[in-house]
């Protein structure tokens, strides 16, 4: 059995799953705006890294996910953070430096390797976090209602949300499809692991042909599905789910907001706690 | 009333080569009362597909009127009249609309603006009448075949529809889930004694259940009475490839074979009887 795919919605019913899905849209959006804010020192960078990380922590704890699962998120990313660290290291000649057998060293070039990876694990984690504790379904109505404007410009919000919903739907679907047609070919001696690029080229379309005439198969069976059951994109509907903003929104809300007018008030009036002291 | 009057009619594909037509219905006229239902079988190619499509408007005739409770499908008429029918497809995967079995109740329910405070009521009457109550924030993945079809059974059922098609709904289920969708088809009928059913099969055995049977091949009906009538055309029937259910294979066997029983004797009660005799 293949392990969870990374940030797949894990079916608990905690704090952070039962928030209103559109506002969580929104914090999440905030949060990464607070990653991307300058603060007038370094240090005043990472305390409030510090503090998202701490978010980070308890999200995760209150959502029952496993830290494990981001350490997981993360592991590809060496690989490019070591590259990303050669290449400031030979660049960034700014700033103090130490000398390693002779070759200088830059503090700037450590700094800057090290913001662009916290950064993007804390952006990583966010939207770990909101892909689990939110179902896509509800993250296409929030979609819908943010976009929900657009209408007055004649763009058809309701239809775009109907097929992301419909290709959403279908993904496991087209995914058991895969599975199915991959030991059909590799039956029938096509080797999908082995051999030269070209080769596995040649078993790649092997697949995609027979999984693009099922898809386009199984679209036109759904358009007649729907079609009888009376849907008619232009026509008005009436809706199952509905979102209710409740108590529990409105108090993460307001302490979402708080936050995040903290944080830009300093970031904009440039007070730094540590006085300049530290770094 | 007649729920269902088909006069004449004929449709033709374009195969695309040379512009040639391929005739899969032709001349074809039946009708049907209003609370019947009806099998169609036939072998394959013999347009029984092609006929449910149009009857639902998604295929578009070429000649012949239909005209289903008094009122004539045509432009006009075809979103009102798809308010009082519903199909049920062969592929459970591929019809099933929603992201849940409850939201996929409910997509019929929306595009028939029944108002949001209802739907809930609905939906719940409905899985729990086809069985996937405790099912309902299941996603399709984790449903089976037989599941799907069940869903796919509430949520035209949710609409109240007058007549329902079935375009081979069991074809691509297990032996279990075609005998639950059987069944489910059976208890319909009983609740709504005014639903007209009208399926499309290629088991014989579900061509039993129904009061009429209409043998379709070649675009034409070829055969039509109630079960018994059609089956007893053994030799007929075979003729276009088509088998006899068991049942009645077992009992035409018999005969061959010198024993006697009447004719709609139940084929537990005859094998009890040669066992003991």
């Amino acid at each position: 059995m293949k392990e969870l795919p990374i940030g797949r919605y894990t079916n608990y019913d905690t704090f952070l799953h039962r928030l209103d899905a559109r506002f969580k849209l929104l914090a999440m959006i905030l949060f990464m705006v607070i990653v991307f804010l300058h603060f007038p020192s370094r240090a005043m960078d990472f305390t409030f890294y510090g503090i998202l990380f701490l978010f980070i922590f308890i999200f995760l704890k209150i959502a029952k996910l496993r830290f494990r699962q981001l350490l997981r998120a993360i592991k590809p990313m060496w690989f490019m953070m070591v590259f990303l660290l050669i290449i400031n290291i030979l660049v960034v000649h700014t700033g103090d430096a130490f000398y390693l057998f002779s070759f200088p060293i830059y503090y700037d070039a450590l700094f800057n390797t090290a913001y662009i990876f916290v950064r993007l694990v804390l952006m990583l984690a966010f939207s770990l976090i909101l892909t689990a504790t939110t179902k896509p379904m509800d993250l296409t109505y929030a979609l819908e209602w943010y976009l929900h404007p657009l209408t007055w410009i004649k763009v058809p919000v309701h239809i775009i949300a109907m097929v992301i919903s419909l290709a959403l739907r279908f993904i496991p679907t087209l995914m058991e499809d895969t599975d199915r047609f991959m030991k059909a070919q590799a039956s029938r001696g096509v080797d999908f692991e082995n051999g030269k690029l070209k080769e596995k080229v040649k078993a790649i379309i092997s697949l995609i042909i027979p999984l693009c005439t099922s898809a386009i198969q199984r679209s036109s069976d759904l358009a007649d599905a729907m079609e009888v059951r009376g849907y008619d994109p232009n026509g008005k509907r009436t809706r199952y789910r509905i979102m209710k903003f409740t108590h529990r929104d409105l108090f993460s809300f307001l302490f979402i907001a708080l936050l995040f007018s903290g944080a830009l008030t300093l970031s904009i009036l440039g007070i730094d706690f540590y006085m300049g002291i530290l770094l | 009333m007649k729920a269902i009057e088909v006069e004449h009619l004929s449709f033709s594909y374009e195969t695309g080569e040379n512009e040639e037509k391929k005739n899969i219905l032709h001349d074809l006229s039946f009708s049907v009362e209003q609370g019947e239902s009806i099998a169609f079988i036939g072998p394959n190619g013999s347009g029984k597909s092609t006929l449910m499509k149009l009857l639902v408007a998604l295929l578009e005739k070429d000649e012949g009127k239909i005209t289903l409770l008094g009122q004539e499908l045509n432009e006009d008429s075809v979103d009102d009249l798809r308010k009082k029918m519903g199909i049920i497809f062969q592929n459970p995967d591929n019809q099933f609309i929603g992201a849940t079995v409850r939201d996929d109740i409910a997509f019929g329910l929306e595009n028939r603006l029944i108002p949001h405070e209802d739907m809930e009521d609905i939906v719940r009457e409905y899985a729990l009448k086809v069985g996937m109550i405790d099912f309902l924030d299941k996603e399709p993945s984790s449903l089976s075949g037989g599941q799907k079809q069940r869903v796919a059974i509430a949520g035209v059922l949710s609409m109240k529809p007058e007549i329902v098609y079935m375009d081979e709904a069991t074809a691509m289920l297990d032996p279990k889930g075609r005998k639950e969708i059987m069944e489910l088809t059976s208890l319909m009928k009983k609740e709504n004694p005014n639903m007209t059913i009208l399926m499309v099969t290629h088991h014989m055995e579900e061509a039993l259940l129904c009061d009429r049977i209409i043998v379709l091949h070649e675009g034409k009906a070829y055969l039509e009475g109630t079960p018994l009538y059609v089956f007893s055309h053994e030799q007929e029937l075979k003729e276009i490839g088509l088998d006899l259910p068991f049942n009645l294979k077992l009992k035409s066997a018999l005969k061959k074979e010198d024993f006697s029983f009447d004719e709609d004797e139940d084929i537990k009660e005859i094998m009890k009887n040669i066992c003991h005799a």
